[in-house]
């Protein structure tokens, strides 16, 4: 190693850190003085033209200059692993930055470190990682050997994925669409906050959600802290009961999904806003002494109502949390067409080129929120993205049998 | 954790475990004693955890694998069985040894910072994927400990100029194993993120450290598939890639990234 002198053939890492650093002074120059030029893929067929292209110049370097240092070295180990690490580098500074919002570092605002996936480093690291990745895949699927299987599938499979997700990223469309019950709503807000007027209208016919039962905990009368924090069992559900807390046992003998305080008691009521409520009785196992008492959540209508068991404790009801949240909806298409569906978290509902998905509610309302986010997500690329992932998939299953046996016929 | 006394599960399985180590260094003058005792009481920690595990599942109605605390129960039931694995098939008594030291660990961890495991599961991770996404990602966490514990062996052996030129290829066989398990586990995640939050790639933090932690591994593939003669080299790849994990699976929280990240689970 120490014999060859720099840019002396062939090349290996030294000159692979040289390109990663030369990459990283230009990136960070290129930002920090034209931020007007951005690091921006183009739109369909843009992005289409530059992938094509970006596929030809790596086939133009496969077959043409078959024998050049540059292509040698460009497709070995030692571009891959500096490749590889540039980009590792650039995730480890995306991981410790936080991103897309405003750095009290100027350095960190001006070099772009704080939104990285759009600045010139991550373009330039794409651009380095992604050509290496494909001249060492074109070097082993031409001439196509069926033994390379596993290397093409995983090789193959990553530079797919990792290039359709980069190309395809000017076309994903994510937005989101304020629907009110009773309402169709056509309009729609990208995320860069412009209102988008769409050619399907969404109706929400009714929006719900399933609760789980409230939890109770004990509290510091005057820190209002949870007494129990860090220790075993911090809080229990209303539905485990009998429990301990501390050295309380507590008893829920009466409990309402819905309640109203009449006086210094709770009792059904069938309003909006009406949040749950238990008469607990607690006893002191120590003392044996024994006291009655109510305990409620609360609600954006009702304060909480917390019982007080003794000069040091209260027990208070948590806020119920969320099971499950769905919208039931009306799609009205360009066509005239109506259709019926549910919306559901971790169930999309797929229209033409969208997928429809459960975003969130109004969640101050909780349960009785009329409100519901849906989001609209256009993905064109996604058939492309997913043929990358699932080669990658098939890959692993031959990095399980080829990893081990292929190192003993090296040794 | 309050129908379930864990404190007993933790006796009963440091104990066995203690014993297997113990036994593991004991001179039997009966032969199948010392071949098999170190192996049963391994496996009698193990099966003492995993009925642990079975009950705590069964009566929150939910995969216990919501919290960082419940992850970690997975991971000093999986650690040990690998140990467990290897130790019946290459006969190395130190990687058992470390495997049920490190998986003791976890454990009294988990008794240390006690956790309430409830019932409730948010709506996100209602799902099919979140079984074979957190067990495969385990898998892979338990497989790269154990390389990791190879590569400490590895230097430490280096360190006091003893014969370590069989280790490198020992960590390769975890490597191999667990890189494919993490390939699988961020992969079903991606596919998962799909379905659940519309996109399957955002650079979450916790998505990215996954990242992080995978192309380091991948290096360490790379370089060995070229240089095979430079272990040193190699074993330090590999402790880098494991202190990176270990950022991906707790040190995420600490960061100043996390408070954006849609990974956060626990109360």
């Amino acid at each position: 190693m120490t014999k060859r002198s720099t840019w002396q053939t062939p090349w290996s890492y030294r000159e692979g850190w040289i390109v990663v650093g030369g990459l990283a002074i230009l990136g960070i120059v290129w930002q920090a003085f034209f931020p007007s030029l951005k690091a921006q893929i183009p739109r369909w067929p843009g992005n289409l033209i530059l992938g094509l292209l970006f596929i030809s110049i790596l086939l133009g370097i496969h077959f043409f200059s078959k024998k050049s240092a540059f292509h040698k070295w460009l497709s070995s180990v030692p571009a891959a692993v500096t490749s590889a690490a540039f980009y590792c580098g650039l995730a480890i500074l995306m991981g410790i930055i936080p991103q897309h919002q405003q750095s009290p570092s100027l350095i960190i605002n001006l070099t772009g470190l704080n939104q990285l996936t759009s600045s010139w480093l991550f373009a330039l690291a794409n651009v380095y990682f992604l050509s290496s990745l494909g001249l060492a895949t074109l070097k082993r699927f031409i001439p196509f050997k069926l033994k390379n299987t596993g290397y093409i599938l995983n090789h193959l499979g990553l530079w797919i994925a990792l290039t359709a997700a980069a190309l395809g990223s000017s076309d994903l469309q994510r937005l989101s669409m304020n629907c009110q019950e009773g309402q169709a709503e056509w309009r729609a807000t990208n995320q860069r906050g412009q209102v988008i007027e769409l050619p399907i209208a969404i109706e929400l016919l009714n929006f719900s959600i399933d609760e789980y039962p409230p939890k109770l905990t004990l509290i510091d009368n005057e820190t209002g802290k949870v007494v129990t924090e860090g220790k075993k069992n911090q809080y229990f559900s209303v539905a485990e009961a009998p429990f301990q807390l501390l050295s309380y046992k507590v008893e829920v003998e009466k409990l309402l999904g819905e309640a109203g305080l009449i006086g210094n008691r709770f009792e059904r009521v069938n309003e909006i806003g009406s949040p749950p409520a238990a008469q607990l009785k607690v006893t002191h196992t120590k003392t044996g002494e024994t006291t009655n008492g109510w305990v409620s959540s609360g609600s954006f209508r009702q304060q909480p109502y917390a019982f007080k068991i003794s000069g040091e404790h209260s027990i208070v009801m948590l806020p119920p949390e969320p099971q499950k949240y769905q919208s039931a909806i009306r799609i009205f298409t360009q066509d005239g067409q109506q259709l019926e569906t549910t919306l559901e978290v971790n169930k999309p509902f797929k229209l033409g080129g969208w997928k429809l998905y459960q975003l969130s509610y109004d969640t101050e309302m909780g349960k009785w929120s009329t409100l519901s986010v849906i989001e609209l997500v256009r993905d064109p690329w996604i058939p492309a993205v997913y043929l990358g992932i699932f080669m990658l998939l098939a890959g692993t299953l031959f990095l399980f049998r080829d990893g081990t046996k292929k190192r003993k016929e090296q040794l | 954790m309050g129908w379930i006394n864990f404190e007993v599960y933790v006796v009963i399985t440091l104990f066995f475990w203690l014993a297997s180590v113990g036994s593991l260094f004991l001179r039997s003058a009966n032969k199948s004693i010392q071949k098999y005792l170190p192996s049963l009481l391994a496996f009698g920690g193990i099966l003492s955890l995993s009925l642990f595990i079975i009950i705590l599942w069964t009566k929150i109605d939910r995969p216990p694998m919501r919290t960082l605390g419940e992850t970690r129960l997975w991971y000093s039931l999986l650690l040990p069985a690998i140990g467990l694995v290897s130790f019946a098939r290459w006969k190395y008594k130190w990687l058992l040894a470390y495997s049920l030291f490190m998986g003791g660990l976890f454990i009294v961890i988990n008794y240390l910072n006690p956790e309430t495991h409830d019932k409730s599961l948010m709506p996100a991770l209602q799902s099919v994927w979140f079984i074979p996404h957190v067990i495969v990602y385990m898998f892979a966490y338990a497989l790269l400990a154990a390389s990791s514990l190879v590569a400490l062996k590895a230097i430490y052996q280096n360190y006091r100029n003893k014969d370590w030129q069989a280790l490198p290829s020992l960590a390769d066989n975890f490597v191999y194993l667990g890189f494919s398990f993490l390939t699988m586990g961020l992969l079903f995640g991606a596919l998962w993120a799909k379905e659940a939050w519309g996109h399957y790639w955002t650079w979450d933090p916790k998505e990215t450290w996954a990242f992080i932690t995978w192309s380091a591994y991948l290096i360490y593939i790379h370089h060995r598939y070229k240089h095979l003669k430079r272990n040193e080299q190699a074993m330090w790849i590999l402790l880098i890639a494991f202190a990176l994990l270990l950022v991906c699976w707790f040190g995420v929280n600490y960061l100043p990234t996390a408070q954006n990240s849609v990974h956060t689970y626990s109360n």
